[in-house]
């Protein structure tokens, strides 16, 4: 198993309630540049029904002032939580190295990836856990509400996540966000977000076929309990959907899952 | 008969036909056909227009190429690698156009062998457009009926129990094959020989007359034009489930004045057939006793729909319990169409304080077919899902007000919620404001914090969904109906 790399960090802020009990949850938001969104997603994290949750917020040496606008917002809200830290990398590391640092941190059973920009209703948290607990799927799923900064009309969908999991469609896009509830030990399993991806932003849609191969699956929660911020600066706009690099990531993920990509292997899958 | 009936015309886009020469022969063949409403017009000129676009763009094409031929680099090097760019774009592009190519349009252009499916590219425009065409224009001269032809049978006498067919397409929507079932098990209560089938059977030779559910799918998506011959036509009668807008209607629409009767579960889709010159009426969907795939006392299977819901809503059961008892405050089964996502989009903050179940199918992926494993499970894990909601709600695919019999009524009504509709035409036997809510989508919010969340909302949902099950046990017994509404077809054929 490829053990995930774990690059260097400082502690900006910590707080534990040591006398506590673990809870099942730990909110990972990996950071960079987004000082003015951090805040909105802190606060819905800290408004979610669960009780016990630990959050981490890992800055990817931002430009900005992000980390500080956390570790203050974190020294108001310490109490609402049973561990709460912010990391800083040394050096900037990417996505996948970011979520990396957190995932590997966190000491609970259910790890949640929130990127900085986006945010999750109240009761996003304990509808995903009471869904996956109960079943054997590697991670779990909700509809997700695309919104527009400033307000204004949403380029379609306006919905994400409508499509239940299914691998053998896996090769035709990557229909799934990085907002879904993981196991913290099939991400182990898995070896982690891929850290030699030729490009960034697809490193959640490298992970799902990681999961597929180890014959994990994703359980479809139909109910929208997240929301996607829609913005100029969004990876989705600057980086994955990027046309020269989804060629190269194409092509990396052929190379890297080719029994995904080749359709005679999925018709004799399909017939065993 | 054979004549054309006025009404909707069907063009050329309605097949999902993106490509620009297939579009405009095809304009051409509807357009002598008929056309004879503003909004067929409307339509028609959009799609010339579209048609014009694509001419355009494709003769650039063609003059840049020609231009490129002529000139001393395409005789050196250039030329071979703008060769293969152009042909892997065009692949690609007919990739796309395939993908997008509505499932039945692109049926047809398989069973004319104008796709190749390993590549998943056309073989040619030509031929799809050619493929196209004769299909539509085949099926207005009983293209459909090219099965073999019935056999002698005696001619039904008085006090004879007739047996009659059902038929519904292999490959086509599960809730299609649910429908087929629901008749068999009326005909069966209420006395008539029954048999269901479908087209990889080919017809039922004993059978006196022969039901086909949903038209549209049966005779294009599979085999089902080989099913019957020109002499099964008098004793043909078609159940069109069809909205008169869309695309899968204008197709069924060729084929109704061939057949004895043309059923329609919505009683004003029964008077647009009607209008048409052909022999309709309104079959009501109604209710059957102990109708095992809507049974109320079993647990909901476990599947792909169901695995998020905890064992104990799985178990939940008895619809006797009031309404506030059960697990589900909202559920919707639907095709997740532009207007549809933009509501539930906004209604999101609302949903999230509630237990919402939303299966939105993402537009455009086609029939979900129940086939093999699949048989029945679809359709309990729908019911099983209303048994266990509060609250069916109903939004309209588009704009029109068309009353969804099977989501209010079976989905709805039958399995004991309050149906929360977006307003529908109005239906017999149902009243608004009695036996359904009716409201426009910016009313929505109010009205379900009211009926989930006030004291007095809860007990008129409690009242207004008991009443609707009365009402439509009462008036929609659908052995009773069936023995009324085939009466007058079984005394034309003695």
């Amino acid at each position: 198993m490829n053990s995930p790399a774990k690059p260097m960090t400082e502690t900006l802020f910590l707080h534990e309630d040591k006398a506590a009990v673990v809870p099942r949850v730990t909110v990972v938001i990996p950071l960079y540049n987004y000082a003015r969104f951090i805040t909105e997603a802190l606060e819905t994290v800290a408004a979610q029904t669960i009780s016990g949750l630990d959050i981490m917020v890992i800055d990817d040496c931002s430009a900005d002032d992000g980390g500080e606008l956390a570790s203050d917002w974190m020294r108001r809200h310490a109490g609402r939580f049973r561990k709460a830290t912010v990391l800083r990398h040394a050096v900037n590391g990417g996505l996948a190295a970011t979520r990396n640092t957190g995932f590997g941190r966190s000491e609970t059973e259910y790890i949640f990836p929130l990127d900085a920009d986006n945010l999750i209703y109240p009761c996003c948290l304990e509808k995903l856990v009471g869904s996956l607990a109960h079943t054997r799927a590697a991670f779990a799923y909700c509809l997700v509400r695309r919104f527009l900064t400033p307000l204004g009309p949403v380029p379609p969908p306006l919905l994400m996540h409508l499509h239940p999991w299914h691998p053998e469609t896996l090769h035709l896009g990557n229909k799934i966000d990085a907002m879904v509830l993981h196991r913290k030990f099939v991400w182990q399993a898995a070896g982690g977000y891929s850290l030699v991806m030729p490009r960034q932003g697809w490193e959640d849609y490298d992970l799902w076929f990681k999961i597929a191969r180890l014959g994990g699956y994703g359980l479809h929660v139909p109910q929208i309990l997240a929301q996607y911020r829609v913005h100029g600066e969004s990876m989705l706009h600057t980086v994955t959907n990027e046309k020269a690099a989804i060629e190269v990531l194409g092509v990396h993920l052929r190379q890297t899952y080719p029994e995904f990509f080749d359709r005679v292997e999925i018709r004799k899958s399909k017939r065993r | 008969m054979d004549r054309n009936p006025p009404g909707l015309p069907l063009a050329a886009g309605d097949l999902g036909c993106e490509n620009p020469p297939a579009m405009a022969q095809l304009q051409t063949l509807l357009e002598a056909a008929d056309l004879d409403s503003g909004e067929a017009w409307r339509r028609n000129e959009m799609l010339q227009f579209e048609c014009d676009e694509w001419k355009k763009r494709l003769a650039a094409e063609q003059e840049r190429r020609t231009a490129m031929e002529k000139s001393f680099s395409w005789w050196i090097t250039f030329p071979l690698r703008e060769l293969a760019r152009m042909q892997a774009r065009l692949r690609r592009s007919m990739a796309k156009r395939i993908a997008r190519l509505g499932k039945i349009a692109r049926q047809i252009a398989i069973g004319h062998r104008a796709v190749d499916q390993k590549a998943n590219v056309f073989l040619s425009e030509d031929a799809l457009a050619r493929a196209l065409s004769s299909e539509v224009e085949s099926f207005r001269t009983k293209g459909f009926l090219r099965g073999p032809d019935a056999p002698a049978k005696a001619r039904l006498r008085a006090g004879d129990v007739p047996e009659i067919a059902v038929y519904f397409s292999a490959s086509g929507n599960y809730f299609f094959q649910e429908i087929a079932l629901l008749i068999h098990a009326a005909f069966v209560e209420a006395g008539f020989r029954s048999v269901l089938r479908t087209e990889a059977y080919g017809a039922s030779a004993d059978s006196d007359f022969h039901l086909v559910v949903a038209p549209h799918e049966f005779f294009l998506l599979g085999k089902g034009s080989t099913c019957f011959g020109q002499s099964f036509a008098d004793r043909l009668v078609f159940l069109n489930t069809e909205q008169p807008q869309t695309k899968w209607f204008q197709l069924a629409k060729v084929m109704f004045p061939h057949v004895r009767h043309v059923f329609d579960m919505d009683r004003q889709t029964a008077a647009v057939i009607r209008s048409f010159g052909c022999a309709s009426s309104h079959l009501p969907l109604g209710h059957v006793e102990n109708f095992l795939p809507y049974a109320a006392d079993a647990d909901l299977i476990l599947g792909q729909e169901t695995e998020a819901l905890s064992p104990a809503i799985r178990r939940w059961r008895d619809l006797d319990r009031p309404l506030a008892d059960r697990p589900i405050d909202i559920s919707f089964v639907g095709e997740a169409t532009p207007r549809r996502s933009a509501f539930f989009a906004g209604l999101a903050p609302l949903l999230a304080n509630y237990e919402s179940h939303l299966r939105l199918m993402p537009a455009g992926s086609g029939p979900w077919p129940a086939r093999g494993p699949e048989i029945h499970r679809r359709t309990r894990t729908t019911a099983g899902l209303s048994q266990r909601s509060k609250i069916v709600i109903n939004i309209h695919r588009d704009q029109e007000h068309y009353f969804e019999w099977h989501r209010l009524v079976l989905m709805g009504i039958w399995q004991r919620a309050l149906v929360l509709t977006e307003t529908v035409t109005d239906t017999p036997p149902f009243v608004a404001g009695e036996d359904y809510i009716q409201a426009s989508l910016e009313e929505m919010p109010r009205l379900i914090d009211y009926y989930l969340r006030d004291p007095k909302g809860i007990q008129e949902a409690e009242r207004i969904r008991n009443s609707a099950f009365a009402r439509f046990k009462g008036s929609c017994h659908l052995p009773t109906l069936m023995k009324q509404l085939w009466a007058p077809i079984f005394q034309q054929a003695d």
